[in-house]
């Protein structure tokens, strides 16, 4: 079985990333302060009564995006898990974010995010990554300070292909809904442990981070491969 | 551009995620489920919902939605002790349903209270062995939780619940809207912890807990969790859904079997499980039974227990407080070893120390051709899958009953050994 992945519900694709880095952590947090950062519009995911999900992405590109010779560069995207559209003529998504805040070292990226994306994208040159060479952990800081310090909880790993679909809302002044799918290996694990969490930041742009209680699920991307992350033409909702 | 995909329909990456939702307003979620289902249906793998055709004995008739008949080993009933088909139950519904007729046909607080009702009511006390308590019993064992949790905590009460509790005291914690709080599953540390942090500041302080977890089938910690609870000036309360009758020197479950039985605030009981009926009961001090009578709403606002189902349920609440109870117990948990150590090395069976076996398979997408697979070949449990439980920790609870027979259970044993190597998911040998 083959899929086409140029375009889905009719929306053509805007781009496909390609990563050599990526972590992907999900936390349980306050229904309070989830709320608190909401579009109205946007329902929640509620894990258990009073308990939402937020994760954290950290992402390292590929070199050549924008230009041949474009260097290497990262990302951090913060969201918390929101219920999707399902009316939508899609696969099955598997999360659906609520763009909360998206923060990026590549001025490129962060002109893209603002023409294609629509997320909430800010430049922070100072922006630093350092994934272990396993690819199960991941260190994040800039001038600012620490901002995340993660390690597998997991005592063995087992990284599997997937494609994973997905969609996201994000607001600049209007709320926007997009899809996107990822492509790739990576070993995902509910197993219980403290694999670190975030840290108050200015990133975390008014999401009280005191209400972030243990970690729910992590995600890591085999290391030493690429990784496909491809978005969708975005449309209005409001 | 294309991507090859695994050659498998979708409905194997997505058993049905109970999260999902939509926020279009024509419920597109439903439509999706509703796909779901036809999908795995047209192509013949759908297991679910196979009617039977007979009583859950261990080995019961079934039907496919496409008319496959199914003769199946039945490890999926919580007719723990057989209670449900007991001649003896069987024969006092007969004669209630003559006498009572059908239905209960009012509330409890105002029509509904029948005779019956007082005899099971007096029963339980006298089986539970503590005579200052009183019963409030309920047409569901899921109201007892949902209508005493919501009917005894309010918006500046604090509920502390175990993460793997069952939904019902969650929904009742979301119907009390008390402050929630969460203790990783039978961590005395982090309760301990949460009740440091809310103990100064709160009027009521309610713990929540199990005597044995659905999903692994491991007991409750309450010999640590109901003294730490007690020592921060909490009430506790313990469902016994799935030890009730079962455990403990009189059968009285789970905080009986671990010494903290007097302790225990509510004890929360069900019909279904060992008693083979429905409905459960909330066993407390006289004051309080009497309070979530009149208080929890879905007692008050639902009709009482029906007559034929109460006077079945006394008479095996008679025979499981006798030596038959105490015989079946015995029989109960060798059968319960006897599974679990027919499994063992074969395939990986968590924490389980009692009557519900889980066999963890891993990915979710097996969910769907393991249960098809496994009702196939004549075997049927419970099937369990992502987000009820961890992701790649799926798995299929094998229901122990004292009636299952050893060829019974070695059969059983043998067709989930056949599954693991088939679908791979046998657990390897240590290097």
């Amino acid at each position: 079985m083959s899929e086409n992945l140029d375009s889905v519900a009719g929306l053509p694709m805007v781009i496909n990333w390609r990563l050599i880095g990526h972590v992907f952590c999900t936390w349980e947090i306050g229904m309070d302060a989830v709320e608190k950062i909401l579009p109205t519009r946007l329902e929640p995911v509620e894990l258990r009564p009073g308990v939402g999900l937020l994760s954290i992405g950290c992402l390292r590109f590929a070199k050549g995006h924008f230009t041949a010779d474009a260097p290497e560069f990262n990302e951090i995207v913060i969201v918390v898990h929101v219920q999707p559209d399902l009316s939508v003529a899609m696969p099955q998504p598997r999360f659906t974010f609520y763009a909360h805040s998206v923060v990026s070292d590549s001025v490129n990226f962060v002109d893209h995010e603002a023409r294609e994306i629509f997320t909430p994208t800010e430049h922070v040159p100072s922006l630093q990554l350092d994934f272990s060479p396993d690819g199960l952990g991941v260190r994040a800081w800039d001038e600012d300070g620490p901002f995340l310090e993660l390690r597998s909880t997991a005592p063995a790993s087992a990284f599997t292909p997937a494609l994973i679909w997905g969609q996201y809302y994000s607001q600049i002044g209007r709320l926007r809904h997009g899809i996107w799918n990822w492509q790739g290996t990576r070993f995902e694990h509910m197993q219980r442990g403290d694999p670190g969490k975030p840290m108050p930041h200015p990133y975390f742009r008014g999401l009280d981070v005191s209400k972030v209680s243990s970690c729910y699920r992590q995600m890591y991307a085999e290391p030493g491969r690429v990784h496909n992350e491809r978005f969708y033409k975005v449309r209005l909702l409001d | 551009m294309s991507a090859e995909r695994p050659a498998r329909p979708d409905y194997y990456d997505y058993t049905y995620d109970m999260f999902i939702a939509s926020i279009d307003g024509e419920q597109s979620e439903a439509v999706r489920f509703s796909e779901w289902i036809d999908a795995a249906d047209r192509d013949g793998v759908y297991a679910f919902e196979a009617p039977r055709l007979e009583a859950q004995k261990t080995e019961v008739r079934a039907r496919r939605a496409d008319g496959t008949p199914l003769h199946l080993l039945n490890f999926s009933s919580y007719n723990y002790l057989g209670f449900g088909l007991h001649p003896e139950v069987i024969e006092a519904a007969k004669q209630a349903l003559d006498r009572y007729g059908l239905g209960a046909c009012s509330s409890p607080v105002q029509a509904g209270t029948l005779a019956l009702h007082k005899v099971l009511e007096e029963r339980l006390i006298d089986f539970i062995g503590l005579p200052d308590r009183g019963v409030s019993l309920f047409s569901s064992g899921y109201g007892v939780n949902t209508g005493t949790i919501s009917a005894l905590m309010k918006r500046r009460h604090h509920i502390v619940i175990d993460k793997s509790a069952h939904m019902s005291i969650l929904e009742g914690a979301q119907l009390a809207r008390s402050k929630v709080h969460y203790f990783e599953h039978n961590d005395i540390d982090h309760l301990a912890e949460i009740l440091k942090e809310i103990a100064p500041e709160a009027s009521r302080i309610l713990v929540c807990t199990e005597g044995v977890f659905s999903a692994d089938g491991d007991f409750g910690a309450l010999d640590r969790i109901v003294p730490l609870a007690k020592s921060y000036g909490a009430q506790v309360l313990v469902d016994e859904a799935h030890s009730f009758l079962l455990c403990g020197p009189h059968g009285r479950g789970a905080a009986e079997q671990q010494g903290v039985l007097d302790q225990v605030d509510y004890l929360v009981v069900t019909f279904s499980k060992a008693l083979g009926g429905v409905g459960g009961a909330l066993i407390a001090r006289r004051e309080i039974a009497r309070y979530v009578n009149w208080y929890a709403r879905c007692r008050m606002f639902s009709c009482a227990l029906d007559p034929a189902v109460t006077a079945g349920v006394t008479r095996g609440l008679e025979l499981g407080a006798g030596s038959d109870g105490q015989e079946r117990r015995t029989r109960l948990q060798k059968n319960a070893t006897l599974l679990r150590d027919s499994l063992l090395g074969k395939v990986e069976i968590g924490r389980s120390r009692s009557w519900i076996v889980p066999v963890i398979f891993g990915s979710e997408t097996l969910t769907i051709p393991l249960a098809d697979w496994l009702q196939r070949h004549g075997l049927e449990g419970s099937v369990m899958s992502f987000p009820a439980v961890p992701v790649n920790e799926a798995r299929i609870r094998l229901f122990v009953t004292s009636e299952h027979t050893g060829e019974q259970i070695g059969r059983c044993a043998d067709i989930v050994a056949e599954a693991a190597n088939e679908l791979g998911f046998a657990s390897r040998p240590a290097a």
